[in-house]
């Protein structure tokens, strides 16, 4: 399993991207208040962990910000995307970024995974040309 | 002492939700039968994912070449054991399995002098 960072300058709980990725046709399989799991096809399988700024450790994780992509200021909710170890789960991964970005705006940092970086983009570049 | 086939309980192994099957509560990367490995190719330490892992009661030992100095402290304050090259982790599990065997030869141990007490 790996997974990458979310940056969102709202403050959002489970239940909110529930609705949002519910609403775009996601199979959301659990949904609790700082955490959300959505089900895709061929056993992909995804989570998400949500953190507000004040459950973030400001010794441990806000004093780090060399590898934030927000300042911790502006930070509203930080939700890591978590991937079962398929390209299913890949290809599901970042669709589902790529609606949080659509509805709420954020940025994603890879974290050195290169290659979900690439299906990032080349999903967005898909959906542009079609 | 080395590693075994026998080590080897399975790869990508789901973990259910006991209250609710459906829901998988995470998935381990390499299951063995003394410990819990977790590979990580990118620099997240998903704290979240190794306290699920805590669960099974086996040490878990979280293989990142390129953890930086915060996924470092996180993998330790989440109780795992941070390894950063192949060598040290065939080391560290080889450690683990020795102290796994180690204990489970003093339980054995244990067992028999309860058994001859109690013959006695």
């Amino acid at each position: 399993m790996d997974g990458f960072r979310m940056y969102f300058s709202q403050d959002l709980r489970g239940p909110d991207v529930a609705k949002v990725l519910s609403a775009a046709g996601f199979n959301v399989n659990a949904q609790r208040s700082r955490e959300v799991h959505v089900v895709g096809p061929a056993n992909a399988y995804v989570w998400l962990d949500l953190s507000s700024r004040s459950e973030l450790d400001p010794a441990e994780d806000i004093s780090q910000t060399e590898s934030w992509a927000m300042p911790p200021n502006q930070l509203g909710t930080l939700i890591v995307i978590m991937a079962k170890s398929n390209d299913e789960a890949s290809q599901l991964a970042v669709r589902v970024a790529r609606r949080l970005v659509e509805h709420f705006g954020a940025l994603i940092t890879w974290d050195g995974l290169f290659g979900l970086e690439r299906l990032y983009g080349e999903f967005n570049t898909n959906r542009r040309s079609s | 002492m080395g590693l075994g086939e026998g080590d080897l309980v399975d790869v990508q192994v789901d973990v259910p939700n006991p209250d609710n099957p459906g829901e998988l509560s995470t998935e381990l990367d390499i299951q063995l039968t003394f410990a819990v490995v977790e590979v990580k190719s990118g620099t997240n330490a998903l704290t979240h994912s190794l306290d699920k892992k805590q669960k099974f009661g086996l040490p878990v030992v979280v293989y990142a070449p390129r953890a930086n100095g915060l996924q470092q402290r996180q993998i330790f304050n989440a109780g795992a054991i941070w390894v950063w090259d192949i060598n040290s982790l065939l080391g560290t599990l080889d450690q683990i399995k020795a102290a796994a065997e180690a204990r489970a030869k003093k339980k054995t141990k244990e067992k028999i002098d309860i058994n001859i007490t109690y013959q006695q």
